[in-house]
């Protein structure tokens, strides 16, 4: 009795000193309860919801799993791949590739042992938690920005000392500046040309700001055209056979600039090498070390003898682009699929191809491929993400990855629109308009634009959903502009319902020219194929419209992405 | 009717032996009509200027990349109208980027001056962009240099009222 308290308070002890303990993972003691959770499971699955996962698993050890309840855990899409896993180890590595520190996930058990419930709950910190790390991004770039130019009026030693602070090296070359001169043309560029609150919109919305040249301090806006006058010697276009001088540039643009992981703040002057201002390879690098931190969970581990496993030749390899082919036309639908489906294939292919059990979640709209696998060990695998947007660890024999871009993307679409949106697609027809507006007015075009890759039809709802939240409004406004002849408004009240109309049209209504509005819908059969929307002025002449076009589904199938 | 497609294209540049584990640089570059700025407007006015840039996210960007190398970019915009059929403006220019330390360059868009869309009388007008883009290694020990080439078609719709 004795030997047996003794050995129940060892594993106690163990269990209270284990890594796993305190984090809401599958804990020890229900694994030691339920056998179920011991079931070794196999699973092949370039990309699938967890939803669909966990209904797969479930299946496999007779256990309920669950994704929570309408809070967004279904919908998040990865790439799981092993053979003969314990279930817990599978379960605990899918909950590590989601968990951040302070916004983990949450494994509960409902009922004891055989008859227990399993659900993966996203709490609000774990949702929210894109957000904040957008917010991180922006701060940093803020302050950046506010280093920077405070050493713009600095000696040239404080100026060379901030470009050291932040670059480590007094060229700012990673910046894409050829000299250092042109690097702070750039900070002048942006102090000059934006107000105080378009300079904090660019920092902190990934939105593009453009202002005349002509703002721009007279040094800097001559250093900026006497480059451009040296790297665009010679272009001309052509206006009806006419060749002409392209003209200087007027405007100057600053963009959201895509890096691996982050997006800098870039400086666009048409005709010269792009310029990122903030951001870039500083922050990017800060960013991966602060993510990585929040991404290690209590037992993690960066490496595992497992590293030293090659991946072999798989079928799923990348098909060789054919000889000669230099130049491809595809829609960008396609070329989204064709890259999402290269990410998908090349993970797969690196746990099939090991023999080592993967977990990774997957970017839903925009995918950078990590490089092909093929003859790699896992280790120089991993270690070829040092410039993209890919990161790994281990967990109990799993190698789990993650995308670290996938902050930047709106949450995944809601399964249950996907679901409805699946269910009315066919070759060659419209979506019923009902299910279309239903879209417009659920999730976000960028959330749209995620869909077109199974449903290219939907790349016309992305580009006039705002016409369609009005059309499916039930505002009182949306149904008198559908009567003949729409409605007629004075210009006090047109501003008061700017913001019901699309915001191109704006201006029309901020300006008192807009006194008339139309909602005209287009019938061609029982399909719907236009609705626009058009502001005329006082006289019934025309000032601009906006407008829906449906489009059919391709004739041929779209296959869901890596099916 | 159709509506504005602005397409990503993606091409992988062979960088040659010795830089060959860099070897697969991705572009993306696509024909943009930035105004109208899509194809859910329109306006009633002829003589529409239509203003065309190239690549998403506001220009032409590369990763992965060689890190510190040079590359040249020329690119191309032709402006129809009922697609193919008439061409009304031609243009071209050569620009040049330089990856950063991660592979990483940016080339802003908008390259090109206003095009002018010439349509009179009443009716919607079929409207199209064909850009290419033609990337290439200018970086010396990048070599042999293939390049790449890209070409994409946007269609838009200029709808006019007398």
């Amino acid at each position: 009795m004795r030997r047996a308290l003794g050995l129940t308070a060892l594993l106690l002890l163990a269990a209270s000193g284990s890594a796993h303990c305190q984090e809401p993972s599958i804990r020890p003691e229900w694994v030691a309860d339920d056998e179920r959770l011991r079931v070794e499971v196999s699973v092949r699955e370039a990309r699938i919801t967890l939803g669909e996962l966990l209904v797969q698993l479930s299946r496999q050890a007779d256990v309920v799993l669950e994704p929570g309840s309408l809070d967004g855990s279904e919908d998040v899409a990865v790439c799981v791949a092993c053979n003969r896993t314990p279930l817990h180890n599978l379960l605990n590595a899918v909950w590590a590739a989601v968990s951040y520190r302070s916004a983990r996930w949450e494994w509960r058990a409902t009922g004891r042992a055989a008859r227990a419930r399993y659900q993966l709950v996203q709490p609000k910190e774990a949702r929210d938690l894109r957000y904040a790390l957008r917010r991180w991004v922006y701060e940093r770039r803020l302050a950046d920005a506010t280093r920077l130019i405070e050493a713009l009026d600095g000696t040239p030693q404080q100026r060379s000392q901030a470009l050291i602070d932040l670059y480590g090296e007094p060229t700012a070359r990673d910046s894409g500046a050829l000299t250092p001169a042109q690097f702070w043309a750039g900070i002048a560029s942006f102090r000059d040309a934006l107000t105080p609150q378009q300079r904090h919109d660019a920092l902190t919305c990934d939105r593009a700001v453009a202002a005349p040249l002509e703002r721009i301090g007279g040094d800097t806006r001559e250093y900026l055209i006497t480059e451009w006058r040296r790297l665009t010697a010679g272009s001309t276009y052509q206006e009806n056979g006419i060749a002409k001088q392209v003209p200087e540039p007027a405007i100057v643009t600053f963009v959201p600039a895509p890096h691996p992981s982050t997006r800098a703040l870039a400086l666009g002057v048409p005709g010269l090498p792009g310029l990122y201002l903030f951001g870039g390879v500083p922050l990017e690098l800060a960013f991966r070390r602060y993510l990585d931190d929040r991404w290690t969970l209590d037992g993690d581990s960066r490496t595992s003898p497992l590293g030293a496993r090659v991946v072999g030749p798989f079928d799923l390899q990348d098909a060789p682009p054919p000889p000669g082919a230099t130049a491809r036309q595809r829609t960008p639908e396609a070329e989204r699929r064709s890259r999402l489906q290269a990410t998908d294939r090349r993970l797969l292919q690196t746990a099939v191809g090991s023999g080592v059990a993967i977990v990774a979640r997957l970017p839903e709209v925009e995918a950078a491929p990590p490089d092909d696998p093929t003859g790699r060990t896992l280790s120089e695998f991993i270690d070829s993400f040092w410039n993209k947007p890919w990161m790994a660890k281990w967990r109990d024999g799993v190698l789990v990855l993650s995308d670290r871009a996938w902050y930047l993307e709106d949450p995944p679409v809601p399964q249950w629109l996907v679901r409805r949106i699946r269910r009315e697609s066919r070759p060659g027809r419209f979506l019923p308009l009902e299910t279309i507006c239903l879209t417009a007015r659920t999730i976000t075009a960028a959330q749209i634009t995620a869909l077109t890759v199974e449903f290219p039809e939907l790349a016309a709802v992305a580009a006039g959903r705002e016409v369609l939240v009005f059309f499916s409004s039930g505002a009182d406004l949306a149904g008198a502009a559908q009567r003949p002849g729409g409605v007629r408004f004075t210009p006090e009240a047109g501003v008061g319902v700017r913001d019901l109309v699309p915001g191109a049209l704006r201006r029309y209504l901020d300006s008192g020219e807009a006194q008339q509005m139309e909602l005209v819908v287009e019938r061609h059969g029982p399909d719907i194929v236009a609705v626009s929307l058009r502001l005329r002025n006082g006289n019934g002449r025309l000032l601009g419209g906006a407008g829906f076009y449906n489009e059919k589904h391709p004739e041929q199938p779209v296959a869901r992405p890596s099916r | 009717m159709r509506t504005v497609t602005a397409a990503l294209v993606w091409a992988i540049v062979g960088l040659g032996a010795g830089r060959s584990t860099l070897a697969d640089a991705i572009l993306h570059t696509a024909p943009v009509v930035t105004s109208p700025s899509d194809n859910s407007q329109f306006n009633g006015m002829p003589n529409v200027p239509v203003s065309v840039s190239i690549g998403s996210y506001h220009g032409l960007w590369i990763s992965n990349a060689t890190p510190n190398s040079t590359y040249n970019i020329d690119w191309s915009a032709r402006l129809s109208d009922d697609p193919g059929n008439n061409t009304r403006g031609y243009t071209s220019s050569r620009s040049f980027a330089v990856a950063n330390s991660m592979g990483m360059a940016f080339i802003p868009a908008a390259s090109f001056s206003q095009l002018q869309s010439y349509v009179h009388g009443d009716g919607a007008y079929q409207h199209s962009v064909t850009a290419t883009t033609s990337v290439s290694a200018a970086t010396p020990d990048i070599a042999p240099n293939p390049g790449a080439t890209a070409t994409d078609t946007n269609s838009f719709l200029i709808y006019i009222e007398g």
